[in-house]
């Protein structure tokens, strides 16, 4: 019986962080055969690997929404000083 | 003419009138404090005033207690309750439910109304509340593009995550269009899904201030934007209908982008804890399973196979004893009785009945004599005895007479 978790990267953070903690828990009790458990395990740092990945994917930016010339709301970056 | 009624007959006409009129039955009324009396029951008892006329009035003390400020001389109230006749006295009064300062009593009124409204279509249900995403890849900001409201959140965002995107809406926050605007913000979001999240935000004002957070237009777009909302408008103390429309509400804006932005270390170092404890997985499992196997080869069979042989083969030893046994006792029983039968059958024997001393007489050709008929005298007879015979002649015959 495989049943390997797809480790998408569309997956959100929030289900990978909960897969996560599934397979420790489904691990932690001890009762998956040795080769299922091994599974789980590569899925699992899959995932914790996913997660960081979603954390770092950042660029820092803040912009402004305001109304262009025609009317129409335009984003526009900004620099915030204080 | 007429019949005349009875005074209380009058009283109880117009009570019943009153009773049933829409308006006088639920009802607010505006107007200034005088002749205030609690009374040691707890009951208060005192008339409402404008400049042409006054209302008796009276407020029960189960109402009374849930008041939030202390009415008194001069006070100008907003009032809610119902018109009735107090017939001892024939006079008419206003029994009140619920009353406010009418610092902005008509603006009050009309928040709670939008409220009861509102509420009532089920906009403020916790069911339809959205989650909000526990990491968002751009955060929306609702509020002045000056002031200290959107500096706070800037800080606050990335002092917990510093790479976090920010789109700020610049909007008015008070004042002729107010609303509008904060709508077209949100319906734009909306459409658009240009964030993940969005914080509506405003610093502390007076109730006039705070207005466009408290119009059917702000909290319509609210409850329809499919983005998550959380609202932070004024002190911690001031709820306006945005409030409770949002699907979140924070006391301010900082605890906005505080509840809204994730600290990316703590999330860093959960994951590194998550990391830990799976790295450590396969080990702890094959050392299970290595206890198992321990387990097995520490158990009786595998330490002593021979066990098992010896027990069978004294089993089997044990059998044959019995068995043994068994054959010697039936053996027994049968010796005691054919022994017993022989001396049955050496008892009924004749010749044991000549060794205890009788004899036997028989005639020469062997007939037994067994009766003095049986022979003559001179007839020759044999008298057997134990160890031999004697052959003699009858001489007398005594008895035989019939």
């Amino acid at each position: 019986m495989k049943k390997s978790i797809e480790v998408e990267n569309n997956m959100t953070f929030e289900d990978a962080v909960k897969k996560i903690e599934d397979i420790i828990k489904e691990m932690e009790n001890g009762r998956l055969p040795l080769e299922q458990s091994l599974e789980r395990f590569e899925d699992g740092i899959k995932l914790v690997k996913l997660c960081n990945t979603k954390l770092d994917n950042y660029e820092k930016k803040i912009t402004l929404v305001i109304e262009g010339k025609d009317g129409k709301l335009i984003e526009k970056e900004v620099e915030f000083n204080d | 003419m007429a019949k005349a009624l009875t005074v209380s007959q009058v009283n109880s006409y117009i009570k019943a009138i009153i009773a049933g009129d829409m308006i006088l039955s639920d009802l607010w009324i505006q107007g200034e404090i005088s002749n205030f009396k609690l009374h040691y029951s707890g009951h208060a008892y005192f008339t409402l005033k404008d400049s042409s006329g006054i209302i008796k009035s009276v407020m029960f003390s189960k109402r009374f207690s849930l008041l939030h400020f202390k009415p008194e001389d001069g006070m100008k109230v907003i009032a809610r309750g119902n018109i009735s006749v107090f017939e001892r006295d024939g006079q008419y009064q206003f029994y009140v439910d619920s009353m406010q300062p009418d610092g902005a009593g008509a603006l009050y009124l009309a928040y709670e109304q939008l409220k009861k409204k509102l509420e009532a279509e089920g906009l403020f249900d916790n069911k339809i509340k959205k989650k909000l995403p526990l990491i968002p890849k751009t955060v929306g900001v609702i509020t002045s593009k000056t002031g200290s409201v959107i500096k706070d959140i800037i800080n606050v965002t990335y002092r917990r995550f510093p790479d976090m995107k920010l789109q700020i809406y610049p909007v008015a926050v008070q004042g002729e269009g107010a609303a509008q605007q904060i709508a077209d913000a949100l319906n734009f979001i909306n459409k658009s899904r240009s964030c993940d999240v969005v914080i509506l935000a405003r610093g502390g004002g007076s109730i006039e201030e705070l207005w466009a957070f408290n119009e059917e237009i702000t909290a319509r777009a609210i409850a329809s934007c499919q983005v998550p909302v959380v609202s932070a408008i004024g002190h911690e103390t001031d709820y306006v209908i945005s409030d409770f429309v949002a699907d979140l509400r924070a006391p301010t804006p900082s605890a906005a982008a505080e509840l809204v932005v994730p600290d990316k270390l703590g999330l860093k170092a959960y994951l590194k804890d998550l990391e830990v404890k799976i790295l450590a997985i396969p080990k702890t499992n094959i050392n299970l399973k290595r206890a198992e196997i321990d387990a097995l080869k520490a158990s009786h069979v595998f330490k002593r196979p021979f066990d098992r042989i010896v027990s069978e083969r004294q089993f089997i030893l044990n059998s044959c004893d019995k068995l043994v046994n068994l054959i010697r006792k039936n053996q027994e029983k049968g010796q005691t009785q054919l022994s017993l039968a022989c001396a049955k059958l050496q008892g009924l024997s004749p010749l044991a009945i000549l060794a205890r001393g009788y004899n036997v007489a028989q005639k020469v050709d062997g007939e037994v004599i067994s009766s003095v008929h049986d022979v003559d005298i001179g007839d020759k007879i044999k008298v057997i005895l134990k160890d031999g015979v004697i052959i003699s002649t009858v001489d007398t015959v005594i008895g035989g007479e019939t």
